[in-house]
């Protein structure tokens, strides 16, 4: 048998949107089935029992709203308690409940999902995807993240990965992966302003790349503002169109709302391209055969979206201060997410930069393009170019990828204030140690709680977790110390390790992740989604997928 | 496929407990920031984990990555002057590596606000001449922390110390 090609495949797994990518005789390509390139982040419970997943599960989402689960991306790795899950508790049909140790759990017909759970079958999906497009299976994938996603998030991505029988070789940050794909890596001293207009969330991130050293300036976001957000608009400019012909208020009527959210959608993508576009819906409440016929210039588009677009301007200019530049100081800016197609968009980033951004490369499937390269790079199949294509490998010239962690890692004080242990924009891998000493005679365990974040007080950042120090020598209180080493890994993941600080022995350190998983859970579920075949590694298996 | 390290490598992972940090990096103590981390960047181009992520160094993976991790530890201190000149003393007296404490170093709110390592040294000599009520002197190093990081925190500084510059010379009038 022929040594089968080894492919690594490039994902994009968006809150809304998911893509993938590889790379193929020396150039990226996006994967696709039929004319679909990028697929919704969803998935349904149908009445039957099955589950659709992708564009089926957006359809079935018209129909059944609270069995469809959506940006799932906004609860991984996140604890229940956490303002932003607070947040999607009050947003979303579907219904969400706390799980064990603090994780998120939805409801999906008859039983409870982990988010992680719910990002698999989109990972699996796209692994489907891409080998019935290639014609064989595949094993290793990288993975994108938001720059700001933090060790927990990151973790849970990994898991997910491996529930939907991945080999993640890499975690990328998306901006990162954005910048690769326009093959900024050889060039010098270049910056880099990546705005990431997607359909639930906005980020700006700024770059700066040094040779081949990738540091993240600054990252700055709304969590809830995106392309769903104009949809909003058009839609209610619907609503309010038929209430003055018909009388009727439809923000009574969930499923008939739905139906014209998705059609406000379409009249969104296709102004991008033409100056009017017109619907006429049949049946808007189906039993009193009530019409509409809805019409939209892109005149019109602009005024109804304006003050949505014009919120993204104090985002990136709070970002090009933390990085402390002015915009004639970005050398290009990339564009990423279906939202940065609409012609207003790009005009208001043209004006906050002064300056043209990059349109070259299709701005949903950039990110995943950029995590094909990165993937092919790790594999030492290709060299990244600097006019964005591959060249085979040269052994001297394959260029690393010098990412740096975007946020700083602390512990608690006793005061409540964080101690800094490893600063944000280190250049990973990076290892930090600190003596932790008992304050109890005859103290048997030492807990460490560790956060993410920029904020002298520990509760202003995002927790992490407890490092659990176990089974330490007896010894009168301030006698006994450990030193703890904290790493961040390649990956931005956070990896404990602690020796005692008299006898340099080895001692357990525990870290228990908040809203995550234990170990003991995840080999749980592996197993049994090994047992239901669900990895794949079985001969039979293809296209097991939603039609 | 049990591959044999590049020899460079194995004799910096067997002497990693014997060399300083100029000698990890293979730079002269008396380097610039400049060449700190050009030098940086050739190491991590050789020894970055990355490097041998697929050509099955599974066994010595431990090794790769201890050198590589000294080597971003030495280009974390070498690359901050006011790390380097910690280590450079410690290192007078043979400590080869800087002592944890002063590594996981506590930076102050402004100061942890600034990216750059050299803006930072300007931040704090205006905010000891802004103590000592030499307002002209903490208004120029304002000035030249602003020319590598434009912060508000210097901002702030350079705002307030001009102010009072003014202040003094009128009430000297």
């Amino acid at each position: 048998m022929a040594q089968e090609h080894q492919f690594v495949l490039g994902i994009d797994l968006g809150t809304t949107n998911s893509a993938c990518a590889v790379v193929q005789s020396g150039s990226a390509s996006v994967i696709r089935r039929g004319d679909d390139r990028i697929i919704p982040s969803m998935i349904a419970a149908r009445s039957d029992g099955s589950m659709a997943v992708g564009l089926e599960a957006k359809r079935e989402r018209l129909l059944d709203p609270v069995n469809a689960i959506y940006s799932a991306k906004r609860l991984i790795g996140r604890r229940y308690s956490s303002p932003e899950v607070t947040k999607m508790i009050e947003s979303v049909p579907y219904k969400i409940f706390e799980g064990r140790n603090e994780s998120v759990m939805v409801g999906f017909g008859s039983r409870k999902l982990s988010a992680v759970e719910v990002s698999s079958y989109v990972l699996k999906y796209l692994r489907q995807m891409a080998e019935e497009a290639l014609g064989q299976r595949i094993r290793k994938c990288v993975i994108s993240v938001p720059a700001n996603f933090t060790d927990s998030q990151r973790s849970a991505t990994r898991i997910s990965a491996r529930l939907a029988g991945l080999e993640v070789i890499r975690i990328i940050n998306e901006p990162t992966a954005a910048a690769l794909a326009y093959g900024y890596i050889e060039d010098m001293d270049r910056r880099i302003a990546v705005y990431d207009f997607g359909g639930g969330t906005f980020d700006v991130t700024i770059l700066e790349i040094t040779q081949n050293v990738f540091e993240v300036l600054a990252t700055s976001g709304e969590m809830f503002l995106g392309g769903d957000d104009l949809d909003e608009a058009i839609l209610a400019a619907m609503i309010r169109q038929f209430e003055e012909e018909h009388g009727i208020d439809l923000h009574e009527h969930p499923v008939a709302r739905a139906r014209l959210r998705s059609v406000a959608e379409e009249v969104k993508i296709e102004l991008s391209e033409a100056s009017q576009v017109s619907r006429y819906i049949e049946g808007v409440l189906p039993d009193q055969g009530k019409n509409l016929n809805f019409s939209l210039t892109e005149t019109a588009l602009r005024d109804l979206i304006a003050p949505i677009v014009q919120r993204t301007v104090p985002v990136c200019e709070e970002a090009m201060k933390i990085a402390g530049i002015r915009p004639g100081q970005i050398d290009e800016i990339v564009l990423v997410g279906g939202t940065t197609r609409i012609p207003i968009v790009r005009e208001t980033v043209r004006a906050i930069f002064n300056r043209k951004p990059q349109t070259s490369i299709n701005p949903m499937s950039l990110v995943a393009v950029g995590a094909a390269i990165q993937g092919a790079a790790l594999v030492g199949l290709l060299v990244p170019m600097a006019d964005g294509g591959v060249s085979a490998p040269s052994m001297n010239a394959t260029a690393v990828l010098l990412d740096v962690t975007p946020r700083s890692l602390g512990v608690r004080t006793l005061g409540g204030n964080v101690d800094r242990i490893i600063e944000r924009n280190s250049v990973v891998p990076v290892e930090q140690t600190r003596l932790f000493t008992t304050t109890v005679d005859n103290q048997k365990y030492v807990r460490i709680e560790v956060c993410q974040g920029e904020s002298p007080s520990f509760d202003e950042n995002t927790k992490l977790g407890e490092v659990l120090l176990s089974g330490i020598r007896p010894a009168p209180r301030g006698e006994t110390s450990v030193s703890v080493t904290f790493e961040i890994n390649t990956d931005g993941l956070l990896e404990v390790r602690a020796l005692d600080g008299q006898t340099g022995q080895e001692q357990t350190a525990t870290m228990k992740v908040l809203g995550g998983m234990s170990p003991e859970d995840v080999d749980t579920m592996i197993s049994k989604a090994e047992s239901e075949g669900l990895l794949g590694d079985d001969e039979h298996e293809g296209s097991v997928v939603a039609r | 496929m049990a591959k044999r390290l590049p020899e460079d490598l194995e004799v910096l992972a067997s002497n990693l407990e014997t060399l300083d940090y100029y000698a990890i990096l293979q730079l002269d103590p008396a380097a610039d920031y400049i060449e700190v981390r050009a030098r940086f960047h050739e190491c991590a181009q050789r020894y970055h984990p990355d490097r041998f992520l697929s050509a099955g160094f599974d066994e010595d993976r431990a090794k790769i990555y201890s050198v590589y991790k000294r080597m971003t530890e030495a280009y974390r201190v070498l690359f901050d002057p006011e790390l380097r000149v910690a280590y450079d003393a410690g290192l007078r007296l043979g400590a080869l590596r800087l002592d944890p404490d002063l590594r996981a170093r506590r930076l102050t709110g402004g100061a942890r606000s600034l990216t750059t390592p050299f803006a930072r040294v300007y931040l704090n000599a205006a905010k000891k001449k802004f103590e000592a009520e030499d307002w002209r002197g903490a208004a120029i190093d304002a000035e030249l922390g602003l020319s590598i990081e434009h912060a508000e925190v210097l901002k702030d500084l350079h705002t307030a110390a001009v102010r009072r510059m003014v202040r003094s010379r009128e009430s000297s009038r």
